[in-house]
């Protein structure tokens, strides 16, 4: 199988301990497993602040060919340089793939941050990544995703590491919203991939890692047993996330 | 060809004896799982087990926990019949004691390949230390079963489990999902390491707790540590990828595929 990877974080995450310690060997794994391309934030845009996260992700894709960048954009863009020198960031790096972290980064899914951001996103044609914790908590799932959804029906809204145990919300994310994109690292529901595939087709479904925090392994494993045709596989281990990268 | 080509390749294990010890059929309340007729979920899941290659499933029944249906018991039996691949566990639920012990022993007379107790303190939110559970362990213990226990959470975390061990040492512990996350992880290695009879079942122990199978290796007895999916919840697809392409011995990866619960299971498979 080909392997694109939807779903990794780059950098040396002091927040909790993890397999993984840093650059070297994050791409020793990956290399390792196969994983030929990869969309990845930096752990410092998330976890210390989005602006000096994502310049050291533009180093570390200088060094390696084979990432494409994801930008944590978070309201301290706009308080620290204003959203149109964002703008100009984003398209002078030729960043395709922007993430949210509103709980890490001091805001809210309802804020009109998240509406002048995801404005942005439709404006230059971007993708938007939330995490499934992003959305969930013990009281459900933010029925403000739906709007969002709803509201911006034609940027690509990918939600990842979707929880197996709420398979039927996000069941209802893609039957609801043709925008929305379901990556599938820990999701090992059994007959997960068969059942999704049968009721909403292959073209939302994106292959990922969750590296540091999970081996890939088990995800590549996961599409490789399943009982799909080789094309949806296909679809699933990287032609769908190459198209979305491709969007202009 | 080695595990590694043969799992990228999503090949069916041919040569590696693969036991999976903790399987669930049935349905659930807060989850989709397909096929919510058993016989049909049975047949499908035979398709999942000839797909991987699983010589062996040790499965318990849902509604045997989740319900008060333990007749759950005596239709898996007939599940069994239909399909020598297919193990059982005997589910016990603490709030129906008699009833619990009544189906069991009509289910260890039947077939020595129901192989102990089931145990889940989190869906009947009783902790695994209570006076309900103390018939099953005793019953356990006389007979020198295998007890399968849902550790990971507020009712059977794995250091609860350290008094039991040492009373009832003629029952066998499989702690399932070793706790789960740290430093419940940890207590459970510590268990299985001074224990002889504890043992640790993998499946859940890496999706949340940042924890590889690497990590397991270095610190437990590898003789302890036991594969397993928690189908129908999950997938044996996806924990198998951790064993396969964990940077551990080969050695050890047959040891947890399936040669530790052989000799577990010794006269039963």
């Amino acid at each position: 199988m080909k392997l694109y990877d939807a779903n990794g974080m780059i950098g040396t995450y002091t927040r909790e301990r993890v397999p993984i310690a840093g650059e070297e060997q994050f791409f020793q794994l990956a290399n390792r497993v196969g994983i030929e391309k990869s969309v990845l934030y930096h752990v410092d845009a998330r976890s210390l602040n989005p602006l000096v996260g994502n310049k050291k992700l533009i180093e570390v894709c200088k060094r390696n060919q084979s990432i494409e960048p994801c930008f944590v954009l978070s309201p301290h863009y706009k308080y620290a340089i204003g959203w149109e020198k964002t703008e100009q960031q984003l398209l002078e790096n030729n960043v395709r793939f922007i993430r949210l972290f509103p709980k890490e980064n001091g805001y809210t899914l309802a804020s009109n941050h998240t509406q002048e951001m995801l404005e942005m996103a439709e404006r230059l044609n971007l993708n938007v990544m939330l995490n499934y914790t992003s959305i969930y908590s013990d009281n459900g799932e933010d029925p403000y995703f739906d709007t969002l959804c709803r509201r911006f029906s034609h940027v690509p809204i990918i939600l990842t590491d979707v929880q197996h145990l709420r398979n039927m919300m996000w069941y209802e994310y893609l039957e609801l919203h043709s925008n929305v994109y379901v990556e599938m690292s820990v999701n090992n529901n059994w007959l997960t991939y068969e059942e999704t595939v049968r009721l909403f087709g292959s073209e939302r479904l994106l292959w990922g890692s969750n590296m540091p925090f999970n081996h890939p392994g088990s995800s590549i494993t996961m599409l490789a047993y399943a009982e799909l045709s080789d094309e949806d596989k296909a679809n699933i281990s990287h032609r769908n996330l190459q198209r979305l990268i491709g969007r202009n | 060809m080695d595990l590694i080509e043969l799992v990228q390749k999503g090949l069916p294990f041919e040569d590696i004896f693969l036991v999976d010890m903790h399987c669930h059929l049935g349905a659930y309340n807060s989850l989709y799982i397909p096929y919510i007729e058993e016989s049909e979920q049975a047949l499908q899941y035979s398709r999942t087990m000839g797909r991987m290659g699983v010589n062996y499933s040790v499965v318990s029944m849902l509604r045997g926990l989740a319900s008060g249906e333990l007749s759950a018991n005596l239709d898996l039996y007939g599940f069994m019949q239909q399909d020598e691949k297919l193990l059982g566990w005997v589910t016990y639920i603490p709030s129906l004691i008699t009833e619990s012990l009544d189906i069991a022993e009509r289910c260890f007379t039947l077939t020595n390949r129901f192989i102990g107790f089931k145990v889940h303190p989190e869906i009947n939110r009783y902790p695994i230390f209570g006076p309900d559970y103390i018939p099953m362990w005793e019953y356990a213990h006389e007979r020198g079963l295998i007890v399968l226990a849902h550790a990971w959470g507020a009712n059977s975390e794995p250091s609860m489990f350290r008094e039991i061990a040492a009373k009832y040492s003629n029952a066998k512990i499989l702690l399932g999902h070793c706790g789960g996350r740290e430093p419940e992880i940890s207590a459970a290695i510590q268990l299985a390491n001074q224990y002889e009879q504890v043992y640790l079942d993998l499946n859940g122990a890496f999706i949340y707790s940042r924890l590889w199978l690497e990590h397991f290796v270095q610190r437990a007895d590898t003789s302890k540590l036991l594969f397993s999916s928690d189908t129908m919840f999950n997938n044996v697809f996806w924990e198998i990828g951790h064993v396969a392409f964990a940077d551990i011995p080969d050695e050890v990866k047959l040891d947890i595929l399936g040669l530790n619960a052989k000799r577990l299971l010794a006269g039963i498979v």
